[in-house]
């Protein structure tokens, strides 16, 4: 069951990006949402904000979503945060690369909502699983 | 001279006449790479002028698509915001209803929330925007570079720029198609205007 109550960070270097992800976690249910245009618009917005979800791209100016993934995950207070990745690298390097960093999830642009919805679906189902 | 050179090397030893044919062999194909270079002044100076103006093409073409897709946002959230008031207010009608009438209402409702799927949709398909600003931003990073080497070019081998500034004859194509782009940036006619002509 996704949490739908959680503060949802939106990190893309493209306005349409941001705009299009926040209207289709809208239609999931989430109405808290922070934009940034950049990692390191993001790092400033983490520190600012109570933030309980990550949605960013990986191609961004001044820092990089793989970057940010792993600022995020070395920090003790962020680094069970989900990250979920939605960018256009679809190559199996950067995939590895992205698992490795300690991504929660990965969607590949274009996407359908029903696939947003699907990988936060896997993100929340692991992070709560069922009980037994 | 010439007889005197010749007579020179028939009393060279035999490996310096090697040296010697390979001396030749070196500048000869020198005089051949230089004069090829000299050859690329007018097209090479030409793309050198061009590259800068495709790179602000393709930036303006991003802008374009940016600007447009903003745009088809906007219209797409005002009609799911109107979307969702008619099935709030169909919904508390069929409430109200009973029968074939409910029955209609509800083929209405459905109707309504079919259309929510497809706005997402147009929504979702609108990130093709996305993707041509990357690969846009990419070919600009490819063209800088090229640039930036064809500079090093011109430094090192001395190709000269007409002084007027002004493109080649050679300019051909590639500064067709320039003016081509160029000239939408001029006030294009009013629809009026174009009728009356």
């Amino acid at each position: 069951m996704i949490d739908t109550s959680l503060k949802v960070l939106v990190v893309d270097d493209m306005s349409t990006m941001r705009r299009i992800v926040k209207n289709v976690l809208k239609q999931i249910g989430f109405s808290d949402m922070v934009e940034a245009k950049n990692g390191q618009d993001a790092l400033n917005k983490l520190k600012a904000n109570d933030i309980g979800l990550i949605v960013s791209a990986w191609n961004m100016p001044v820092m990089q979503g793989i970057e940010l993934l792993r600022v995020v995950r070395a920090d003790a207070a962020m680094k069970h945060l989900p990250f979920l990745m939605v960018t256009g690298e679809a190559q199996k390097e950067n995939i590895i690369e992205a698992v490795q960093a300690g991504v929660s999830n990965y969607v590949v642009k274009p996407f359908t909502a029903e696939a947003l919805q699907g990988k936060l679906e896997k993100i929340f189902a692991i992070a709560q699983p069922a009980k037994v | 001279m010439d007889r005197a050179i010749e007579a020179d090397e028939a009393n060279m030893p035999e490996d310096d006449r090697s040296i010697n044919d390979e001396l030749s062999e070196l500048t000869k194909y020198v005089k051949v790479i230089t004069s090829t270079i000299r050859a690329m002044e007018s097209p090479g100076t030409t793309t050198f002028d061009q590259l800068p103006q495709a790179t602000a093409h393709l930036n303006d073409l991003a802008k374009m698509t940016e600007e447009g897709t903003q745009r088809v946002l906007a219209l797409t959230e005002a009609i799911e915001t109107n979307r969702g008031a008619i099935q709030t207010a169909v919904e508390h009608l069929k409430r109200k209803l009973d029968g074939e009438q409910a029955t209609e209402v509800k083929s209405l409702v459905e109707l309504v929330k079919a259309d929510e799927r497809r706005l997402m949709d147009i929504h979702v398909a609108l990130s093709f925007q996305d993707l041509v600003a990357q690969r846009v931003a990419k070919l600009v990073t490819i063209f800088n570079e090229v640039q930036h080497k064809l500079l090093k070019l011109v430094v090192i081998f001395g190709i000269k720029k007409k002084k007027d500034g002004t493109s080649t004859k050679d300019g051909g194509r590639g500064n067709e198609m320039l003016r081509q782009l160029e000239t939408p940036r001029a006030a294009p006619f009013e629809q009026d205007l174009v009728d009356d002509i």
